[in-house]
């Protein structure tokens, strides 16, 4: 039992005949913040699913809080899923039939809420997010910022050890992703959670603690930033 | 470019296309069957009647004869309804391959062109089908018993009125096809889906109720009674599946079971494309217990005399009515799966938070079972009522208890059967969502 | 080095003295190196013999610094042509990074860890300039500078991921 909020040793993944990751490790601290980057199709997506517990990998193992993935059955690892990892996206990751309110308190349902009580806290987080007004509405009425701080809110909703972020900003113009990532690290460091960043973007690599470069799907080099 | 550029361009692609090509298809070769009875029967003449052993009282009597054949046009309309539906399956799917034909430079006509041959050829496939199915249909009423065949033996004739419908369905089909097919280059964004309009359903449902009560002025003897009754149910049957699904979904999103309140909002949000189909569901559940009414009335006063004649007719048309919901329903499946699609990124999203495929398919279930099962009861009870309140008009009807409580016992049961095959739909649906929750639905561009 | 056109500016909002001139330009530029109070004084002496500022008033002994400079309408004339004149793009300027690339071809190093050290030093760069302009109060002129050399080390670093590319390309081509 490690205290790393995310342990990932010699993780191997291939889609049928193509090999995305050979062989990468990695450790996160709690509260760290990691960024990490490479050229389109070196891995890092994949290496963010095989983190998140979305994908098994094919050789290696994945600690996740503390806890080696492939130990658990489905639903165990779907409930440490749920309560550890949060996960943000490029974009469309909101259900867009539902209100904002009830997308960020879906998490808590699910982990066996009361309906008032899941509300009240989503209203919370959505308010912390700067969309508090937008509560009531579908993300098919707002904006591509509006729904990102709404997908953040989400993720952070039942307090994770560990958010992972796949290019949170990328569609985002520079401004509002400037906003977005100021309102992430914020929100990851009230909660006391890691953060797992995703990116081909240098400035947003450059909010990282430290960065792990990814070339061919193997680690290229990992250097300190603060 | 000529048209065998565009039907290579026009030719159904994924799994989605293919079903929904097959669902278009099926549709439009039962309208050409139906066309085609309807046609064979108006060949025995409107008027006069016509002597024959071999059969039924239904078509022998010039007045009802008429009626079949106009009962046959009226299923045919049924099924172009739902090959309508049918033709407006995976919309945003295709929207954006249209919209990036125009932009690779193909003017708006020739986008038409592609959505006419697509439909054209479903057409001119199903219109070809039309043909067997017609023949299996007659022959499957010629099998029946003398006072059960509505429909006289296909003859020689037939040989010339096959091509003439195919080709019909095919012009037709293609009309629409190129109608629908626009191709903006706008992006189409998630289709702006909209709640549910209760006040103005509730408006309509009101006129509805208003115009039956209505058709009290006329006299029931006149035919004319039936025009402001028929308009009413025709109001409430378009308005009961809006005020059905605000309902129902709002009571899911209430509920504490995520799985509930994802299967409201999705109710909430797909009530305009869905709502034609729960509409048509309605109304056969209307026919059917207007049936119902009627057979229990007839077997009420009248002791064996012509018994036989009379209970053909409600079976035959009640089952055309349940054959017509059968049809609907796949079409309402067929549009689920397509939401569902729709959705892909999103759901997949959703696995992450353990909303896994299991659970999917519980939420589906839940939407399906909400809406059709009281979609089915609804029109079970208005077909009984409404039978009820035309009898009563009659100063020598009987009393209304039996038929009314084996209305209610009617919904009882449809609405129970709507709920297991809505239940067992669910599960038809799992390769979509197995498609849809998949993993690689979460490749960032 | 536009001082000129910049000290202009610095009078834009009224007459002042060259020592109000020296201390706005380094509260523009708060990360370049100060303005040297010799620069100043010679470049307004410049301006004046050329008849862009005018002196307002002497100060009562007589000394330079005591001078008050003003703004003719020649200067403001002029000042409006150089902020409506869009900058030419500099060709040929061989950085020091390039520099240093080519040099890595030439002698065969290792370009993986040059690459390394050359992120680790561009971004922590970033973070100091972003952790800058937190710290400050709003100041938009500032922060836009600062956001101008982010991009530029941005930009810096994907020229150098696409050079690293074309070498490791140039190698395997020729294997």
């Amino acid at each position: 039992m490690t205290d790393l909020a995310l342990e990932l040793l010699r993780v191997e993944y291939a889609y049928r005949r193509d090999v995305a990751l050979r062989g990468v490790s990695l450790k996160v601290r709690p509260g760290e913040v990691v960024a990490i980057t490479g050229p389109s199709g070196c891995g890092k997506s994949t290496l963010l699913h095989c983190a998140a517990g979305i994908l098994r990998p094919q050789a290696g193992t994945v600690q996740l809080a503390g806890q080696n993935l492939a130990d658990l059955s489905e639903a165990v690892r779907t409930r440490l899923r749920r309560t550890q990892a949060g996960v943000v996206l490029q974009f469309g990751q909101l259900v867009p039939d539902l209100t904002l309110i009830d997308n960020v308190a879906l998490p808590l349902l699910l982990e066996g809420h009361d309906r008032a009580g899941a509300r009240r806290a989503a209203m919370e987080w959505l308010d912390r997010v700067g969309v508090g007004e937008d509560a009531t509405a579908v993300p098919g009425e707002l904006s591509g910022g509006q729904n990102q701080r709404a997908a953040v809110a989400r993720a952070l909703v039942t307090g994770p050890a560990i958010v992972f972020a796949d290019e949170p900003t990328g569609s985002l113009d520079s401004l509002a992703g400037e906003q977005m990532m100021e309102l992430l690290l914020a929100s990851v460091h009230n909660g006391g959670a890691a953060l797992v960043l995703v990116t081909h973007d240098n400035l947003v690599a450059a909010y990282a603690d430290r960065e792990v470069r990814l070339r061919d799907g193997a680690v290229q080099h990992e250097v300190a930033l603060s | 470019m000529n048209f065998a550029t565009l039907f290579e361009l026009a030719r159904p692609r994924s799994a989605t296309d293919r079903s929904r090509f097959r669902l278009l298809v099926t549709t439009i070769a039962i309208a050409g069957a139906f066309l085609l009875a309807a046609w064979r029967i108006k060949r025995l003449g409107f008027r006069g009647y016509y002597y024959s052993d071999k059969y039924s009282d239904y078509i022998q009597e010039d007045g009802i004869r008429s009626g079949v054949a106009f009962a046959a046009v009226l299923l045919a309309v049924a099924a172009c309804l739902l090959a309508f539906q049918a033709l407006k399956l995976g919309t945003a799917a295709r929207d954006r391959r249209l919209a990036a034909f125009r932009l690779a430079g193909a003017t708006p006509n020739q986008v038409r062109g592609l959505g006419a041959v697509d439909a054209g050829i479903a057409g001119l496939i199903g219109g070809i089908l039309a043909g067997p199915l017609y023949l299996l249909l007659a022959l499957a009423i010629q099998s029946l018993p003398r006072t059960a065949r509505m429909l006289p033996p296909v003859n020689s004739v037939d040989l010339a009125t096959w091509p003439i419908v195919a080709a019909v369905l095919t012009v037709v089909a293609a009309a629409v096809g190129a109608l629908l097919g626009r191709g903006v280059i706008s992006d189409p964004r998630e289709r702006s889906a909209k709640a549910p309009n209760v006040t103005r359903a509730a408006i309509a449902g009101a006129a509805g109720i208003g115009l039956v009560l209505l058709s009290h002025l006329i006299r029931k003897e006149y035919f004319a009674t039936l025009v402001p009754l028929g308009l009413g149910l025709i109001f409430i049957c378009l308005a009961l599946p809006t005020l059905l699904v605000a309902w129902q979904g709002n009571r899911l999103e209430r509920s504490r079971n995520p799985l509930k309140v994802l299967a409201g909002g999705r109710l909430l949000r797909t009530v305009r494309p869905h709502g034609r189909t729960l509409a048509l569901l309605v109304l056969c559940g209307s026919a059917v217990g207007f049936v119902a009414a009627m057979t229990v009335e007839l077997l009420q006063t009248r002791d064996g005399f012509d018994l036989g004649f009379h209970l053909t007719g409600l079976v035959f048309a009640a089952s055309a009515a349940v054959f017509t919901a059968l049809i609907a329903g796949v079409s309402l499946l067929a549009g689920t799966a397509d939401d569902l699609l729709d959705q892909r990124r999103q759901l997949a999203a959703l696995n992450v938070l353990g909303v896994g495929e299991a659970q999917l398919r519980t939420s589906v279930r839940y939407q399906l079972t909400s809406s059709v099962t009281w979609a089915v009861a609804g029109g079970l009870l208005i077909g009984g009522v409404l039978y009820a309140d035309l009898s009563v008009r009659d100063p020598y009807s009987p009393s209304q208890t039996t038929a009314l409580l084996t209305t209610v016992g009617l919904a009882v049961v449809g609405a129970g059967l709507a709920w297991l095959i809505a239940g067992l739909a669910a599960l038809l649906l799992r390769g979509h969502v197995h498609e849809a929750a998949a993993a690689e639905n979460l490749r960032s561009t | 080095m536009a001082t000129a056109e910049l000290v202009l500016g610095l009078l834009h909002n009224g007459p002042a003295h060259g020592y109000d001139v020296k201390r706005g330009h380094d509260a523009w530029f708060p990360d370049s190196r100060p303005l040297a109070f010799g620069q100043v004084y010679t470049t307004l002496s410049r301006l004046e013999r050329d008849n862009l500022v005018e002196v307002v008033d002497r100060g009562s002994e007589g000394g330079p610094e005591r001078t008050v400079y003003g703004l003719t309408e020649q200067g403001r004339a002029h000042l409006a042509d150089w902020l409506a004149e869009p900058i030419q793009p500099a060709l040929g300027a061989v950085d020091e990074m390039v520099r240093k690339v080519v040099a890595t071809i030439h002698t065969g190093e290792d370009a993986t860890a040059f690459l390394a050290r050359q992120r680790a030093s561009h971004l922590r760069r970033i973070r100091e300039l972003r952790a800058a302009s937190t710290d400050s109060d709003d100041d938009t002129p500032a922060r836009l500078a600062r956001d101008f050399v982010a991009v530029h080390l941005d930009a810096d670093l994907r020229w150098l991921d696409g050079a690293l590319d074309r070498i490791t390309e140039l190698k395997e081509t020729r294997r």
